[in-house]
């Protein structure tokens, strides 16, 4: 038990608060962020540093491979930073071609800043093959 | 942000005894590299203007990729060979 629930519970019976009062208190307790979940939120803080691909494959006649990439995601970002060697006129090519196939985007208003939301989803982004031949993991940390 | 200073880059063929195994100091070559990049700017910027991309813009976006290269690595291993890449 949690130093602040026996105190809740010793103020209850100590009569200076009612049983709804101490559920209410208890209740907000539960509602904040444990150790765990404040490390937690810590760490969903951390920038996100690494993009990784693990690969784990066997083949029959081959054997097995094992493929280990990491990329910082920093390296994502500047990509971005890459569309501005596109010149104008291939670049509206390259967005008609986009619509096209049903991606409608505007390259040339593709910033690093843009990018930060998707990079900001990739934390939670985890991609698991598991496959008979091979086991493919793709990660960010 | 900066350069990648150097790069391992260990390329072992298994069927062969010794393979390769290199350590890449890259700061000389961006050093090697600097009086040439200074004798070729102008040749770059007449490219640009030529097929209308922004100079600037262009070379801030290089810079920014190969600043951000440091941490990059890469490993394989096969049967037939394993390599072994790594950027600091």
């Amino acid at each position: 038990m949690s130093e602040n629930r026996r105190q809740i519970l010793e103020m209850l019976s100590q009569g200076k608060i009612t049983a709804a009062e101490a559920e209410r208190l208890i209740a907000a307790l539960e509602r904040e962020p444990s150790a765990a979940g404040s490390s937690g939120e810590a760490r969903r803080n951390d920038p996100l540093k690494y993009l990784r691909v693990v690969v784990d494959a066997v083949d029959e006649h081959e054997g097995p491979t094992k493929v280990n990439v990491r990329v910082p995601i920093q390296l994502l970002r500047a990509g971005v930073k890459l569309t501005s060697i596109i010149p104008p006129r291939a670049r509206s090519e390259v967005n008609e071609a986009l619509r096209k196939e049903g991606i409608d985007v505007d390259i040339g208003k593709l910033t690093p800043e843009s990018l930060e939301e998707v990079v900001e989803q990739l934390r939670d982004l985890q991609v698991d093959v598991d496959h008979e031949r091979a086991k493919v993991r793709i990660f960010c940390e | 942000m900066r350069p990648p200073l150097l790069a391992v880059v260990h390329i072992l063929p298994n069927e062969v005894r010794r393979g390769i195994r290199l350590w890449v100091p890259l700061f000389l070559i961006w050093l090697l590299l600097l009086p040439f990049l200074l004798v070729l700017l102008p040749v770059y910027f007449v490219v640009c203007t030529v097929v209308d991309i922004d100079p600037f813009k262009t070379l801030g976006a290089f810079v920014a990729v190969l600043g951000n290269l440091t941490g990059t690595h890469v490993e394989v291993e096969s049967p037939q060979a394993s390599v072994f890449i790594h950027v600091y």
